[in-house]
């Protein structure tokens, strides 16, 4: 059989055989050119079902078959190569590598990649996969088509030239997990896919749970050209709403008893009972208000829940436990802000087609947090559900008559291991039905360890970033089956900006960089040394020094003792 | 050592005092003739035995070959000295400097292989300055050999 084909580069390496594991085999290559870099694309040419196929695979790791003995290398300033060369050894191809390489197989745009299932003949040329060759393979959408998420380019090559993007179709049905080390780009990448999500191409329904208001820069995106799409047949805007703490009212009645009594956080056993109690004789009240509750409180017969005894003590515990939990519900649920009586962020409000809606949570406590991202995709899952069955009509708050795609920052604290969050239950449930009903979760989180590996499993699609964290590198290896162990052992060595991105909405698992911003980034990390240093500028010290005249304060006069001393007195 | 077109370049590596009166086995320096007649010098006949290794082949036309060649030398070929141009012109064929025979010498095996190379490379060094980093390298790398590992 002849070698290659017309329209290959040239051969970058020589097939030698299996690998180490059933998926890998072995090329040797000179690598001249530099080009055999961990998770790059080679070929070879085979005969596969009656035809000649590429067959691909990507490069896992490399190691060296020609070593320099250590002591060529004993002057810093003579290369090892001149002493070789001294020696006689005059080829130009010093180095030579042996490099193993995961089989991914034949391309076919129905089947994808088709494992060969047979490590390659000894002696086969290997070639440099061609970007035309590449682009389509890699991604089953090309960027600007419906459903494709172009976040990056691929990469081993240069930027640009491979582009890599995503399937919205699958992951907004199968989900998504951006998992990474602080700084490694997470919000960014998130930022990216949203971008992308929001295009004239895609438009579509995203709701983003941002604890740490790194979002609400996706408010320039309306301000973008290439967000629009203004034509005779189609007026296309996109978006974006920032709801801000106090902005966005969870209406206390929608709530499940559940949520309340979560709510509540640790209270004592009588307490839980009382609460129950009075939750269930609102059951019939549809539109019951905070002051209803507590009246339930108070109606609630504590001698029926002392097991009709007349025990005077018991009866007293019970009051005692009333007038805690009305402090209680006071303290929590009864706090003005997240939760009202009458007021409510209606679902219609927060998701419709090409809107992106950033519930800012970070001013709440962590329960709170819980409790209304809890709701809202209670609800949203309900609506989806609802209208699905044909349940709703256009007027009702739970009509959502399309998909909703929710991103979930600091993702651990809504699906902790075990269990246990107020979100725990409604996660797994919608992780594990979300597709019959088309609502897609991409979770982000840094703490993968931290996160409910059932919950991570059941994310298809995946962009892993730099860990370096040997538990939470452990957490990703077992729940992300798709990704091989070689790309995994690359996670701490990927610089910011670079993911790994595998699982159902890519064709292969397949390493990016990626691209971008169209709007900033609204993740800077806080500038210390500048606040501290500017804290020492002539005009703030000044400025403290009038405000410390006009509002003399007790113990303030140090600070502008340390000022003087610094500045002197000006 | 000389014939027509190309001379075999050698090192001398060893060398041996040789009296033909003792061991009548060795090689016979003087014609066998001679022998049969007593003279008094014939007790003072000694001779140098030198030993030669070859290192390559250098052509009338510049030509080099380090390592092994394709031609042994024969009996009675005459044998001189390198002047010095010649063993610049052999270490430098192309005009990139070489010493392509070390490993051809090393595979040798002989004892002494490794001394001689020692005082090889001080040799080169000293013609060859421009050299003396990468031939030092090689040097040590010797030396660490032969003086230390050896004295394990
Ligand atoms: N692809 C990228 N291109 C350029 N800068 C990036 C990229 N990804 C991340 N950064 C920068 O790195 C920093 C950390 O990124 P961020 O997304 O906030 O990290 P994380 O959310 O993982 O903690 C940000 O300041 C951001 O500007
Ligand atoms: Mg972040």
């Amino acid at each position: 059989m002849s070698s290659g084909a017309a329209g290959d580069n040239i051969p970058i390496g020589t097939t030698k055989g299996p690998g180490e594991s059933a998926g890998d085999f072995t090329i040797v290559t000179p690598d001249r050119e530099g080009v055999v870099k961990i998770g790059e694309f080679i070929y070879y040419w085979d005969e596969v079902d009656g035809g000649r196929r590429r067959i691909f695979g990507r490069v896992a790791s490399r190691a060296h078959l020609k070593l320099y003995p250590d002591a060529f290398m004993a002057d810093p300033a003579t290369s090892p190569g001149e002493v070789a060369r001294i020696l006689g050894f005059e080829s130009a191809d010093s180095e030579l590598y042996e490099v193993n390489v995961s089989i991914m197989g034949h391309f076919s745009d129905t089947m994808g990649f088709v494992n060969p299932r047979i490590a390659p003949r000894p002696g086969l040329p290997v070639f440099l996969a061609e970007p035309e060759t590449l682009a389509p393979i890699l991604s089953s959408k090309n960027p600007g088509e419906t459903g494709a998420v172009h976040v990056g380019s691929l990469l081993t090559r240069g930027d640009g030239e491979v582009p890599v993007s995503m399937d919205a179709d699958e992951f907004a049905n199968t989900h998504l997990a951006i998992i990474a080390g602080t700084g490694a780009g997470k919000s960014y990448l998130a930022g990216v896919i949203v971008e992308e999500l929001l295009r004239p191409n895609n438009a579509a329904a995203v709701l983003i749970i941002d604890p740490h208001q790194e979002y609400d820069t996706l408010d320039q995106i309306p301000n973008i050209d290439t967000f629009r799409q203004i034509n005779s047949e189609i007026e296309y805007r996109p978006e974006v709403k920032i709801f801000r703490e106090g902005e966005f009212v969870v209406r206390r009645n929608v709530m499940h008893h559940d949520d309340i009594l979560y709510l509540l956080g640790d209270v004592s056993t009588p307490q839980r009972v009382i609460a129950r109690r009075a939750l269930g004789s609102l059951r019939n009240k549809r539109n019951w208000i905070f002051d209803d509750l507590l009246r339930a409180v108070d109606n609630v017969d504590v001698a029926s829940l002392s097991g009709g005894q007349t025990d005077q003590d018991g009866q007293e515990d019970y009051r005692s436990s009333k007038q805690a939990l009305t402090f209680k519900l006071q303290d929590t649920l009864g706090r003005r802000g997240a939760f009202d009586d009458y007021k409510h962020t209606d679902m219609q409000d927060l998701l419709r087609p090409g809107r992106c809606s950033v519930l800012q949570v970070g001013g709440m406590d962590r329960r709170s947090q819980q409790i209304v991202v809890a709701t809202i995709l209670r609800r949203a899952f309900e609506g989806r559900q609802q209208t699905k069955r044909g349940e709703t009509d256009p007027r009702d708050e739970l009509h959502l008559p399309f998909p909703v795609f929710v991103l979930i920052e600091e993702a651990h604290r809504f699906a902790p291991p075990g269990g246990g969050a107020a979100t725990s239950n409604l996660l797994a449930e919608i992780l594990a039905e979300g597709r019959k009903f088309g609502m897609g979760i991409g979770l982000i989180t840094q703490r993968p360890g931290k996160l409910d590996q059932d919950v991570l499993s059941q994310c298809m699609t995946q962009c892993i970033m730099r860990i370096v964290n040997p538990v939470d590198q452990n957490a990703v290896a077992s729940a992300v089956e798709s990704m091989g162990r070689d790309l995994l052992a690359e996670l701490p060595a990927l610089s910011k900006g670079q993911a790994i991105v595998s699982g159902a909405a890519v064709n292969t698992t397949v390493l990016c960089r990626v691209r971008e911003r169209k709007t900033p980034h609204g993740g800077a990390s806080y500038k210390s040394a500048e606040t501290w240093t500017d804290y020492f500028r002539p005009e703030k010290v000044r400025r403290r020094k009038t405000d410390e005249a006009l509002f003399p304060q007790p113990d303030g006069s140090a600070e502008v003792d340390l000022a003087r001393e610094l500045f002197g007195d000006d | 050592m000389e014939d027509a077109a190309s001379e075999l370049v050698g090192v001398v590596f060893d060398t041996i005092l040789f009296n033909p009166d003792f061991g009548s086995a060795g090689p016979r320096i003087r014609p066998q003739i001679e022998s049969d007649r007593l003279t008094p010098d014939r007790y003072a006949d000694t001779a140098t035995l030198v030993g030669i290794i070859a290192l390559g082949m250098l052509d009338r036309d510049n030509t080099v070959i380090h390592g092994v060649t394709s031609t042994s030398p024969f009996i009675g070929a005459r044998v001189r000295a390198l002047r010095d141009n010649e063993i610049t012109n052999f270490h430098k064929p192309n005009g990139r400097f070489t010493v392509g025979y070390v490993p051809h010498l090393l595979a040798h095996g002989h004892p002494l292989i490794e001394q001689l190379l020692l005082s090889l490379s001080d040799r080169l060094a000293g013609l060859f300055p421009e050299e003396s980093a990468a031939l030092s390298v090689i040097r040590n790398n010797l030396a660490w050999k032969l003086k230390v590992e050896q004295s394990k």
